[in-house]
């Protein structure tokens, strides 16, 4: 095992390098694990929440909206072949009132007795449900929220505040096992009570006989059922809860597989740097007789090693980081995620990934080694010709580079239809990066004459020196300001499209908050597949205060729109005018006099879904059966994805049932005191919900966006300090290359200053020049991004160019090359002219 | 050649009889130098009569009177001149060769060149000899005055090659121009 | 020199060009050459002149432009890099003038680096390294790292190590270039001691000729062709020589 001796020895020489490769892998590596472990907490969080609740049932009877029904249909259903029993229930999210404010809870009343089919039950302390009154939970959520037998639960209902005693807590197992036992089980009566269901159940859940065929008996169920009720799997009451949680997942993952890049990329640059610095020792062993591929197979066992080196170390990291991002998950949510496990996949994918890039990284530079001319590695006064600078791959680029300009223009002059170009969009943005790429080493000698122009007053004769070096590896310098101008171009691309969205989304949320107040349980996830039901009697209450104007009540209620799962969202209107929609077609007047009279508003991204325009019909499934509506306008919304029908409060009343007021907004008089909005809180300090102003409201919104913009930035940042990892990499080399002309410099009396300055010049000038293709195709990008979006969400963002990120990135690229500069412009400075000079 | 000077050495620990003088100096200055009893005694007259030495007669019972020679005050003054003072060195600079090139330039039908390539074949076979005198010298465990002779013998034909080397080197520059 | 002495190196018609157009050097113009088994071979001549293009070409560490290059009886012209490399590494040992050591590596683990890339036993390769460091002085030096060596001492753990794999055939360039006079000739006593006891065949290139002088044969270039060769062995003896002196004297 010599010659692992060997290897050890040489990185153990290097350690700065060795920490530097091991950074890159554990960069990839904890990403992708953080990012996978927390992606499979919340994968099927949704799913899985519904699907546990549910026990063994395998379908459910719901009606349209999930409001109630009449009981008897269980009946029937329990007899039908196949099934095993019909099992009534009164499943809600509702809000429980802990420590700090009411938390998102499932709610299910259940028959004690006759539960059994679907659902286990073991009982850890107290009893199970008896007598009518009282609530059994699980002992773990009971312990979170430090309450014990004999403590009362309350729960925020349609009918206020409910307080149940808690007769039982549970083993944390079967359906007491819901989200970190986030769930509390309670009589059918005492629910029915609670949530204003009149002797109304909410769902029959049906389990089958253990060789019945599911699609069967649905289809059986299916033709059984009146119109307004339906037969679903479990799973489908959070597929659009889930949908909006697949956009944040594939975000994410894009995240991983871009920081795995980024990771390459690093190890890929400080391979370069140490193979460059072993030059002479790799020729040696050449020399000694070393295979062309034992050569390569040493150095790509070195890469293995500190792959898995790094990428234990990057397991650990991630499992870390996987906290954090479990934090804001759970925050986005709304709802109790499972604490990460470090799971088999997570693992197995770390594992094969972290040595994997760091063996495809390093293949390149260890073929490079292994295929180099001994002499030119053994002899020092031996001029390292790069490999012959192959012109072709330029003149492809170019070819691409038109043909994506050409597409460009045509699609600016609007010569071809912004829906049929905009299927060719992604692949024309891939097209000009590729084709940018290999275009930049072509164009080196042009552009380093422009930034030598441009930096000629700072720079002098150093300058003029570096762009000639710089020119003598067209190849080499050309793929370093490749990667800085593609790290430009999507930041800038990107990072202009997210602002721009981000603004709308600011614009949107100010527009449609003109209330003064919202009062609701607790804030809803994604998707309100979670809220809770306030009285409607507390409008009431609420319009009753002094100064108080008008009381409006909003509802999110899951229901399915042209076989589509959407959200309705309920509203009443007063009289009073104010915008409570972002209308982006149809007069404001008009569109809410319709929508009082039945009509409906459509969000953009459905709309563009269905392809519906203004004056069409869609079909609303409600629980009297399939309704059709007119579609009075188009809306910009951001709840729920965009997938949103408005409906006025009473139409959704007889639609879908009454279930609670999940949000009151109230619109105080001008001009009215303090004590009003106190009495307000005192109100909701009351009934235990939250008391939200305008201002809140805004805030909350405004912060999550300067979350969103924070973490841009920070990408941003990240993402160039790695490009610029490139200018380091390329310095040190040509440092290595060039010492003995340094040292000849340095012998005619060039001083250490000016060595450094030349150094340092050659990092300028590549950042220069990457600055004028990375700047105009970032601009370029972005306009595409932008173009891009009403075909995919309906809206049409306005184009507007960041002034700041486009300045700040120029800074960032400017300053990062200088920074750069440091390490090998120190290191050239302090050459030993003695030494330099033996290099003959 | 120094012999006078060498003798004066040799006689500076206490007088010595003119035969004995031969066998020192031989065995130990420089075994390499053969000298005869004629050149001893004549040098030894010359220095009489410059009164560097002083000639004394020792009797002895059963053999024949012998001669003995002593250094006198103005020998020991000779002799540490001679110590401390640096010798001028011979530079050899009317070498025949030197001549040779010199004359083959003028001649029209004589190549300087090949006269270099005689001598410098000449003088590295001289060289190979010369190293592996030394070698064999060295293994036999040879006296250090032999060494170091060797090793003048030596670097003297090392020199003599370098300069042959640049005289090829000016030489083809002239005849390019 | 009989029919059944067996040649170590033949060349044939050997010719090295780099560059093109402008650039075009021509270090090798046709050259014929062998070497018998045990023989010490030096090559002179000035700076330019092609002799380390000659003894790279050799060595098999650069490719010929044109002409035939055969080495213990494989022509390297019919070889591919692997081939080629293995030649290197069981039948060619190298000398260079920068002694080309393994910085990381100690004295020992530098010599037994050609036995490891052979696969050979780490402990079997110990073994036959510490052997060779005997073989040029180095007893005691074997776990010391490059940077704690002498230049003598350097270039006696390369001489170690191109012993180490009994090559057919030692190549050395300008081996003295980087050392004293003093340690110079130790090391070329070493290389004559090499051939003498041990046949061995050598190749050097110098531009000393008192080192030169030391072989049995020494050839020299100008512009990349052979314009001398002189054979060594038919003059005196060192007993002739000696005696020579004496009466010189």
């Amino acid at each position: 095992m010599k010659l692992t001796t060997y290897s050890l020895r040489e990185w153990r020489q290097r350690p700065g390098r060795a920490l530097l490769t091991l950074t890159g892998i554990i960069i990839g590596v904890a990403a992708m694990v953080s990012i996978s472990v927390t992606i499979e907490a919340t994968r099927n969080s949704y799913r899985h929440m519904f699907e546990t609740v549910t026990g063994r049932a395998s379908l459910e009877v719901v009606a349209e909206g999930y409001g109630g029904f009449d009981p008897t249909i269980r009946e029937s259903l329990h007899k039908l072949p196949g099934v095993q029993a019909a099992v009534s229930v009164v499943q809600t999210t509702s809000g429980l009132i802990g420590p700090s404010g009411a938390e998102p809870i499932m709610v299910l009343g259940i028959e004690p007795e006759l539960d059994h089919p679907a659902r286990e039950y073991k009982i850890r302390q107290g009893r199970f449900l008896g007598d009518r009154k009282g609530a059994v939970l699980s002992s773990t959520y009971a312990q979170r929220l430090k309450l014990k037998l004999g403590d009362s639960v309350r729960l925020l209902t349609p009918r206020g505040l409910t307080t149940l005693p808690i007769v039982g807590l549970l083993e944390p197992e079967g359906a007491a096992n819901v989200h970190a036992g986030a769930i509390v089980f309670t009589h059918l009566s005492t629910a029915q009570e609670a949530f204003a269901l009149h002797q109304q159940i909410n769902a029959v859940q049906i389990v089958l006989d253990e060789k019945a065929d599911l699609l069967s008996v649905q289809e059986q169920i299916s033709r059984q059922l009146p119109p307004g009720l339906t037969v679903q799997a479990p799973a489908v009451r959070g597929k659009l809860a889930q949908e909006m949680l697949l956009g944040t997942e594939l975000s994410l993952a894009v995240m991983s597989i871009v920081a795995l890049v980024a990771g390459a990329f690093v190890i890929l640059n400080s391979f370069l740097m140490s193979l460059g610095e072993r030059v002479k020792h790799l020729a040696i062993l050449r020399a000694l007789g070393t295979k062309r591929s034992q050569l390569k197979g040493i150095l790509l066992k070195e890469a293995a090693l500190l792959g898995s080196l790094g990428t234990i170390l990057g397991i650990a990291l991630g499992y870390a980081l996987s906290f954090a991002l479990h934090r804001i998950m759970e925050e986005m949510l709304a709802f109790p995620v499972p604490k990460p496990r470090l799971d088999a996949k997570s693992t197995l994918l770390a594992a094969f990934l972290g040595p994997g890039i760091a063996l495809a990284a390093s293949l390149v530079p260890a073929w490079r080694s292994s295929h180099r001319p001994v002499l030119d590695g053994l002899l020092d006064n031996r001029e390292i010709r790069e490999p012959v600078y192959k012109r072709w791959p330029g003149y492809i680029g170019l070819a691409l580079l038109v043909v994506g300009l050409t597409f460009i223009a045509l699609l600016v002059t609007e010569a071809i239809q912004v829906d049929v170009a905009s299927q060719l969009l992604p692949g024309c943005m891939a097209l000009l990066i590729v084709s940018i790429t290999l275009t930049i080493p072509l164009c080196i000698p042009f552009l380093s004459k422009i930034a030598a122009l441009i930096l000629r007053p700072c720079l002098g004769a150093e300058g003029r020196m570096a762009v000639r070096w710089l020119s003598r590896r067209p190849t080499r310098t050309g793929l370093t300001v490749a990667v800085l101008t593609v790290t430009l171009i999507v930041a800038v691309g990107f990072g202009n499209a997210t602002q721009n969205s981000v603004r709308d989304i600011r614009e949107w949320a100010a527009k449609i908050s003109y209330v003064d107040y919202y009062i609701r349980g607790y804030m809803p996830g994604p998707g309100m597949a979670v809220t809770a039901a306030l009285p409607e009697s507390m409008g009431d209450e609420i319009a009753e205060i002094e100064h108080v104007e008008f009381v409006t009540k909003i509802n999110f209620i899951a229901a399915r729109a042209e076989g589509e799962p959407v959200m309705v969202i309920a509203k009443s209107f007063g009289t009073r005018s104010g915008q409570p929609i972002d209308l982006v077609e149809g007069d404001e007047a008009e569109v809410i006099e319709a929508v009082k009279r039945g009509d409906v508003v459509l969000g953009t991204r459905l709309s563009q879904r269905k392809n519906l325009k203004i004056g069409d019909h869609v079909t609303l499934e409600t629980r009297n059966g399939p309704k059709d509506v007119r579609i009075a306008g188009l809306a910009t919304e951001y709840t729920a994805g965009g997938f949103v029908v408005y409906l006025e409060w009473n139409r959704a009343q007889e639609f879908f049932g009454k279930q609670g007021v999940h949000v009151f907004g109230v619109v105080l008089e001008n001009g009215a005191p303090a004590s009003a909005a106190a009495r307000l809180q005192t109100l909701c300090d009351e009934g235990k919900c939250r008391l939200e102003s305008r201002a809140e409201f805004r805030r909350i919104v405004d912060e999550a966006m300067s979350g969103v913009v924070g973490t841009l930035w920070g990408l941003i940042a990240l993402g160039f300090v790695i490009a610029s990892f490139g200018i380091v990499n390329t310095l040190t080399m040509n440092v290595l290359e060039q010492t003995r002309e340094i040292g000849i410099l340095r012998a005619i009396a060039m001083k250490r200053r000016q060595i450094s300055r030349m150094i340092f010049s050659q990092a300028m000038v590549v950042g220069v020049v990457s600055l004028i293709p990375g700047i105009l195709g970032g601009i370029v990008f972005a306009y595409l991004l932008n173009v891009s979006t009403y075909p995919m969400t309906g809206l049409r963002l306005e184009l507007r160019f960041e002034a700041l990120l486009i300045v700040g990135s120029m800074v960032m690229v400017l300053g990062l090359s200088a920074a750069a500069a440091m390490f090998p412009a120190r290191r050239a400075s302090r050459l030993q002219v003695i030494t330099a000079l033996q290099y003959e | 050649m120094g012999i006078k000077q060498a003798i004066l050495g040799l006689l500076s620990d206490g007088p010595v009889h003119g035969y004995d003088l031969k066998t020192e100096f031989e065995d130990q200055l420089s075994p390499t130098t053969k000298l005869n009893f004629g050149q001893v005694y004549t040098t030894l007259d010359r220095m009489k009569r410059d009164g560097l030495v002083g000639q004394e007669v020792v009797t002895q019972t059963e053999r024949p009177d012998k001669k003995v020679y002593a250094l006198t005050n103005a020998g020991r003054k000779e002799l540490e001149e001679w110590l401390t003072e640096p010798t001028k060195l011979d530079l050899d600079l009317r070498n025949e060769t030197f001549l040779k090139l010199m004359v083959a330039r003028r001649v029209d039908w004589a190549d300087p060149k090949r006269v270099l390539a005689v001598e410098r074949r000449a003088c590295l076979s001289q060289l190979h000899e010369m190293t592996q005198a030394r070698a064999k010298a060295e293994r036999d465990g040879a006296p250090v005055q032999t060494m170091l002779l060797l090793e003048l013998a030596l670097l003297r034909l090392e020199a003599f090659a370098k300069w042959l080397e640049r005289c090829e080197a000016v030489l083809s520059q002239e005849d390019a121009q | 020199m009989t029919e059944n002495d067996k040649f170590a190196v033949e060349v044939h018609g050997l010719t090295k060009v780099f560059g093109t157009g402008e650039t075009r050097v021509e270090a090798i113009g046709g050259i014929d050459l062998t070497i018998t088994e045990g023989e010490f071979v030096a090559v002179m001549g000035p700076s330019g002149s092609g002799k380390s293009t000659l003894l790279h070409l050799i060595g098999g560490l650069d490719e010929p432009t044109s002409g035939r290059i055969i080495v213990g009886g494989d022509d390297f012209s019919t070889l591919d890099d692997d081939a080629l490399t293995m030649i290197r590494r069981r039948r060619i040992g190298f000398v260079f003038q920068a002694f080309n050591l393994i910085t990381v590596l100690t004295a020992e683990e530098n010599v037994a680096l050609p036995l490891v890339l052979d696969g050979m036993d780490e402990i079997e390769a110990h073994k036959r390294a510490t052997a060779a460091l005997k073989r040029t002085g180095l007893t005691d030096r074997g776990s010391h790292v490059p940077a704690e060596l002498s230049g003598g001492e350097q270039q006696r753990v390369a001489l170690s190590r191109s012993l180490v794999n009994e090559p057919l055939l030692l190549l050395a360039d300008e081996p003295t270039g980087n050392l004293d006079s003093a340690t110079s000739d130790q090391i070329m006593s070493l290389l004559r001691r090499l051939v003498d006891d041990q046949d061995q065949t050598i190749l050097m290139v110098t531009h000393n000729a008192r080192h030169a002088a030391m072989a049995d044969r020494i050839i020299t270039l100008r512009d990349g062709r052979i314009v001398e060769q002189q054979s060594l062995k038919n003059g005196r003896s060192a007993d002739q020589v000696l005696a020579d002196l004496e009466s010189a004297l």
